[in-house]
C-alpha cells in the first residue's frame, strides 16, 4: 500500500528535482513512523519496507546506496517525537488483592501458579509506545512500612482492591488515604483497580468509589476501573488511562 | 450494608457537588458499574462478563455467625464460586466442592474441610481451628492454634500467627479428584511443609510440623451420620488419599535418594501412583513430588546425561517427578522401572553416588519454574 502511495506521489511530481524528491521522501517518511516503532534495526526497517528495490530518487537524496543506511535511520529518528518513554509505575494494595496476578497479566504470562509476594516483583512491559516499568510490592501488614522505599520518581500509582473482601474495605481505604497524603507521591495520578469482579460477592466500582470518598480527591488525576486480573477484563481500559495520564503530565 | 470505609478527618470536607458515582451508574442487573468513575471520565459504560451474569444473593455463599452446628456445601453446590465463612463457633464445616477463593474470619473452635480452592484460602483472626485444606495459596493473619492438613501449590505464608501446625493433606471422597481438576490444582504440587513467616519472633517458632501419622479424623471428624453430609463417603486412610503423602521437610532417615520422572503420556498420573505404592511397599519413603512443564533447553541442564532422548518426550505435556528415599532405593527403583514400567517413558537415577545431584537438579529447576 505504501508503494502505491509513493507511486501516486511520483506521478504527481512532474520532475524529480532534488527538492521535489525530498518532499516526496518526507511524505513517505511520515507514513513510516508507525513502522519505525516496530523495527529495532536499520536492517529490519529496510527489509520491511523492501527498500532495496525502491528507486533511490524517491528517498530524496538522504541516503546513498553505497551504504549510508545509518544516515537514513538517523533522519527517521528525528521524525519520531521522543524515544520510547519510560514510565515508572508503582503497584500497591493489601495482601491478597491480586497485584502479582495483574503484573503477570500485563506481561501476558501464565497466571495459574502465583506465590504470595515476599519482597517485590518488577517487570517491564511495552504499551502504546511506552515502556512501563512496573513495581509490584508485597502488601502484608508487616511489610507496608517498606512501601515508602519505592515512592520516589513514581509516574503513576496503581492501587489494587479486592472488591470481594468486604471485611477489609476499611483497611484498604485507610492505606489508600495514607498513600495519598504522602509527600513523595503528591500529584501522582492514581488508578484504582476494583479487582476480582469475577467473584460473586464483589462490590461494584461505584460502591467502592463512594466508600473511599474518591470524589474528594482534588490534588491529582484519578480513575477507578472494574477489572478481573484473572480473566483480563478491564485491564486494558485501566492501562489506557494510565498512558493518557502520563501524556498529560509530561506535556 | 454499613460503612466499611474510614472517614479520616484529614481529608477536606467534600463539597456538595455531583455525586457522580452513585447517580450516573444505574445499579441494575444489566448495566452494573462499568462507568469509569474519575475526574477524567469520557468513555461510555462498557459491559463486562460480571455485568451480564445472573445476579445471585451473596448470602447464599456465606456462612455467618453459626454455633454448635454441622454446615457446609455438598458436591456440586458451590461449583467454583467464592465462599465466605465468618464468626462461627464450635462448628463442623464441610465444603465438599471446588471454589474460587475462601476467606475465614473470626472463627473459634471449628473443624473445617475445604475442597480444592483455585485461588487463595485466607484465615484471619481465627483460633483453635483444625482443618483439611487444598488450595493454590494459603495465608493466615492474626491466628492462633491451628492444625492444618494442607495441600498448597505455592509456599504457604503466615503473619502475626502463633501455634500453627502443619501436616500433609490426607483425604478422600469420591468427587475429590474431579474437584482438584476443576480447581486447576495438581495433586503432585504440594508445598505443605515449608512455611514462610512474615513475623518471625527470635527465640520462638510460630509454626511447626505435626507428628507423622497424625490421624486426620482425630482432628477433623467425618461428618455426623445424622447430618446432610452423610451421603459423602469420606475417608482419611493414607492409602486412599487423593494427594500422595510426602515427608516434605521432615528429617530424612537415609542419605540415599532417587529421582524418578514420568514423561507425559496417557497414564502418567496412574503410573506415578503405582510407583509410590510399589516403593512404599518395599519400605521406602516419598519425600516430595512435582508436576511441571519443561522446555527442551531445560532437559540438558536438569538431566545432564541422556538429554537427547528425553528432549522429544517433554514436549507432550508436564512431567511428574518423585523423590524416593531409603537405603538401597536407587537399585530398587531401577528394578521397578524395568519390571513394572518397561516401555514407559521415564527417567530414573542411575546410581546412588549421583542420585542426590539428580534430585537437587530437578527440584531446584522446578522451584525456579514455579516461582515468579
Amino acid at each position: 500500500m505504501l508503494m502505491n502511495r509513493i507511486h501516486t506521489l511520483r506521478l504527481q511530481k512532474k520532475s524529480v528535482s532534488p527538492q521535489n524528491s525530498i518532499r516526496v521522501g518526507i511524505l513517505y517518511f511520515t507514513h513510516l513512523k508507525k513502522m519505525f516503532h516496530e523495527c529495532n534495526t536499520t536492517r529490519d526497517l529496510c527489509v520491511s519496507l523492501r527498500l532495496t528495490s525502491l528507486p533511490l530518487v524517491t528517498l530524496g537524496g538522504v541516503s546513498r546506496r553505497e551504504g549510508n543506511k545509518m544516515g537514513l535511520l538517523s533522519i527517521l529518528r528525528k521524525l519520531k517525537s521522543t524515544p520510547d518513554q519510560e514510565v515508572r509505575i508503582l503497584l500497591l494494595g493489601l495482601d491478597n488483592g491480586g497485584k502479582t496476578t495483574l503484573l503477570k497479566q500485563l506481561a501476558s504470562e501464565d497466571i495459574s501458579h502465583i506465590t504470595p509476594t515476599q519482597g517485590f516483583n518488577i517487570k517491564s512491559v511495552q504499551s502504546q509506545g511506552f515502556k512501563l516499568n512496573v513495581w509490584d510490592i508485597g502488601g502484608q501488614r508487616k511489610i507496608r512500612p517498606y512501601w515508602r522505599n519505592y515512592f520516589e520518581n513514581t509516574d503513576v500509582l496503581i492501587y489494587v482492591i479486592d472488591s470481594a473482601d468486604r471485611k477489609r474495605f476499611e483497611e484498604t481505604g485507610q492505606e489508600l488515604a495514607e498513600l495519598l497524603d504522602e509527600e513523595k507521591l503528591s500529584g501522582v495520578p492514581v488508578l484504582i483497580f476494583a479487582n476480582k469482579q469475577d467473584l460473586l460477592t464483589a462490590a461494584p466500582a461505584s460502591e467502592i468509589a463512594e466508600g473511599l470518598n474518591l470524589h474528594t480527591i482534588r490534588d491529582r488525576m484519578w480513575q477507578i476501573q472494574s477489572c478481573s486480573a484473572l480473566t483480563g477484563e478491564g485491564i486494558q481500559e485501566g492501562m489506557n488511562w494510565v498512558c493518557k495520564s502520563v501524556n498529560s503530565k509530561k506535556k | 450494608m454499613g460503612c466499611f470505609f474510614s472517614k479520616k478527618s484529614k481529608r477536606k470536607s467534600p463539597e456538595k457537588e455531583e455525586r457522580a458515582p452513585t447517580t450516573t451508574s444505574a445499579e441494575t442487573a444489566s448495566t452494573g458499574n462499568a462507568v469509569p468513575l474519575g475526574n477524567n471520565s469520557e468513555e461510555a459504560p462498557k459491559q463486562y462478563s460480571w455485568d451480564k451474569r445472573e445476579k445471585v444473593d451473596p448470602k447464599d455463599y456465606m456462612l455467618t455467625g453459626l454455633k454448635d452446628v454441622t454446615v457446609g456445601r455438598l458436591p456440586g453446590k458451590l461449583n467454583g464460586q467464592q465462599f465466605v465463612i465468618q464468626e462461627c463457633e464450635n462448628c463442623n464445616i464441610y465444603v465438599f466442592d471446588h471454589s474460587a477463593t475462601i476467606t475465614i474470619d473470626d472463627c473459634v473452635n471449628c473443624r473445617i474441610v475445604l475442597g480444592p480452592v483455585k485461588g487463595s484460602v485466607f484465615f484471619r483472626d481465627c483460633k483453635d481451628i483444625k482443618c483439611v485444606v487444598a488450595c493454590q495459596q494459603f495465608r493466615t493473619r492474626d491466628c492462633k492454634k491451628m492444625e492444618v492438613f494442607l495441600c498448597c501449590a505455592t509456599q504457604p505464608i503466615i503473619e502475626s500467627s502463633t501455634g500453627m501446625k502443619f501436616g500433609c493433606f490426607q483425604y478422600y471422597y469420591p468427587e475429590l479428584a474431579f474437584h482438584f481438576k476443576d480447581a486447576g490444582l495438581s495433586i503432585f504440587n504440594n508445598n505443605w511443609s515449608n512455611i514462610h513467616d512474615f513475623t518471625p519472633v527470635s527465640g520462638e517458632t510460630n509454626w511447626s510440623l505435626m507428628p507423622e501419622d497424625s490421624p486426620v479424623l482425630d482432628f477433623v471428624p467425618a461428618p455426623d451420620p445424622e447430618s446432610d453430609f452423610k451421603s459423602v463417603r469420606v475417608s482419611a486412610d493414607p492409602a486412599r488419599s487423593i494427594v500422595p503423602l510426602t515427608k516434605g521437610g521432615r528429617y530424612k532417615d537415609s542419605e540415599e535418594s532417587c529421582l524418578f520422572v514420568f514423561f507425559a503420556g496417557e497414564y502418567t498420573t496412574a503410573n506415578a501412583r503405582k510407583l509410590i505404592d510399589e516403593a512404599t511397599a518395599k519400605g521406602f519413603v516419598l519425600i516430595q513430588t512435582k508436576e511441571v512443564s519443561m522446555r527442551p533447553e531445560d532437559v540438558k541442564r536438569v538431566f545432564q546425561r541422556d538429554a537427547d532422548d528425553l528432549t522429544e518426550w517433554i514436549t507432550k505435556g508436564p512431567v511428574i517427578a518423585l523423590e524416593m528415599n531409603g537405603d538401597g532405593v536407587v537399585e530398587a527403583c531401577k528394578n521397578i522401572a524395568s519390571e513394572v514400567f518397561s516401555g514407559t517413558k521415564l527417567f530414573v537415577s542411575d546410581n546412588k553416588n549421583t542420585s542426590s545431584q539428580d534430585v537437587d537438579n530437578f527440584f531446584n529447576f522446578a522451584d525456579m519454574q514455579m516461582g515468579l
